[in-house]
C-alpha cells in the first residue's frame, strides 16, 4: 500500500490515504494534493505509526 | 359451298353434301390435332392446361406459391411483400403468444404510444427478456437520462425501506476510518482518499464533486482509547468546498485539545 506525502503551508507533514475508489495513486496525487504542491509516493511502512508527535513530523 | 374451319382449332368442317371420299381424312386429321394437345393425356401449360393429373403436379406445374400465412411468419408473394405502404395498426390478433412480430425489418406498429391494457382489468406488464436483451427507445438503449421517474417516486422509497410520504434524499459520499497509528480507510463511497493533516485533523476527499457546497457534513466517531472523552466536527477555517472537507476529532474536555479518533465516520448529504 502506497501514501502520498507532501510539505503544509506550516512546515508540517500531510499524508493522503487512497480510497478503493477506482483510481490510480498518481490519479488520486493530481486530484487530492493542493494545486503546486511537490508531493512523494512512498510505503505505507514508512510513516510512522507512534504519532505521539504527530505535529512536529518534518520531511525528510 | 366449300369446306370451313372452326374458329378456335381450324378443324375442318367438310361440306355437307359434297367430301365425297375426302371427309374421312379430314375428320381423322381434326382428331389428330384435338389428340395432340394432349401429349401425355394431360392438357400442356402451354395449351392453358395444367399439364397434371392431379392437384399436387398441377401447382407444381403451374410454380410455386406460397402460403400467406404460417406460423407467426407473414409471408411475401413472389418477393413482393403482401402489406402495402404504410402502418399497421396493430391488433390483438398480431400478437403470438408474448412477442410482436415485424414485418420486413419494419415493426408493426406505428408511431404513438404503445397502450398496455385498456383498464385496470386488463393490465399488461412490459417485460424485456433473454440474456443480453435491451429495452431501446429511438434505437438508443434506455438509460438513466431517458428513465423519468419523479423525485418522490413511491417504488423507489419502497426499494429503500423507507416509509411515509416524506421525501427522501441520498448520501453522496462517505467514510469510515481508522485516524489513529497507521491512519487508514475501512470502506467509503465516492471518497477518493482521506488527508491526515495532523493529530485529529483530516480532510475527507469526494471522488465525484458534490453539486454545491452547501451540504450537510454529518460527523461521528470515538476516541478509541480509554474513554468516551470525545467530540467531533467540520474544521473552523477549514476546506469546505465541493471536493473536501475538513474535519477535526478531539476531546471534549482539557479546552478541546485535538486527539485521533477512532472510527471516524463522516457522510455527506445534498
Amino acid at each position: 500500500m502506497k501514501r502520498i506525502i507532501y510539505q503544509t503551508n506550516e512546515g508540517g507533514v500531510a499524508i493522503i490515504v487512497p480510497a478503493d475508489c477506482g483510481l490510480t495513486i498518481e490519479e488520486i496525487a493530481a486530484k487530492d494534493v493542493p494545486d503546486g504542491k511537490p508531493y512523494s509516493i512512498v510505503d505505507v511502512a514508512d510513516i510512522p505509526t507512534d504519532r505521539t508527535f504527530r505535529n512536529a513530523w518534518e520531511m525528510t | 359451298m366449300a369446306d370451313t374451319t372452326t374458329t378456335n382449332l381450324s378443324l375442318t368442317k367438310p361440306e355437307v353434301g359434297a367430301s365425297t371420299d375426302t371427309w374421312g381424312g379430314k375428320i381423322n386429321a381434326n382428331l389428330d390435332a384435338i389428340s395432340a394437345l394432349f401429349p401425355s393425356n394431360d392438357l400442356a401449360v402451354a395449351n392453358g392446361g395444367t399439364g397434371g393429373s392431379d392437384a399436387a403436379t398441377a401447382r407444381t406445374n403451374l410454380g410455386s406459391q406460397e402460403t400467406l400465412v404460417s406460423g407467426t411468419n407473414i409471408k411475401t408473394l413472389n418477393s413482393t411483400s403482401l402489406l402495402g405502404s404504410g402502418n399497421i395498426a396493430a391488433q390483438a390478433t398480431l400478437v403470438s403468444g408474448t412477442n410482436i412480430k415485424t414485418v420486413n425489418s419494419t415493426s408493426l406498429l406505428g408511431s404513438g404510444d404503445i397502450v398496455v391494457g385498456l383498464s385496470d382489468g386488463d393490465k399488461g406488464d412490459i417485460t424485456v427478456s433473454g440474456s443480453g436483451a435491451t429495452f431501446t427507445i429511438d434505437n438508443t438503449v434506455v438509460t438513466d437520462a431517458k428513465l423519468n421517474l419523479s423525485a418522490n417516486a413511491s417504488n423507489i422509497k419502497t426499494a429503500l425501506n423507507a416509509t411515509g410520504s416524506a421525501p427522501i434524499y441520498a448520501c453522496r459520499a462517505w467514510v469510515n476510518f481508522n485516524g489513529t497509528g497507521a491512519v487508514a480507510i475501512r470502506a467509503s463511497g465516492n471518497v477518493s482518499s482521506i488527508t491526515d493533516n495532523g493529530t485529529g485533523n483530516y480532510t475527507v476527499n469526494f471522488a465525484t464533486a458534490v453539486p454545491d457546497a452547501n451540504y450537510v457534513a454529518s460527523i461521528s466517531g470515538a476516541r478509541g482509547t480509554s474513554n468516551d472523552d470525545f467530540r467531533c466536527g467540520i474544521k473552523f477555517g477549514g476546506t469546505y468546498s465541493t471536493s473536501a472537507v475538513q474535519i477535526f476529532t478531539g476531546v471534549a474536555s482539557s479546552g478541546g485539545t485535538y486527539v485521533d479518533g477512532n472510527p471516524v465516520n463522516v457522510s455527506i448529504f445534498r
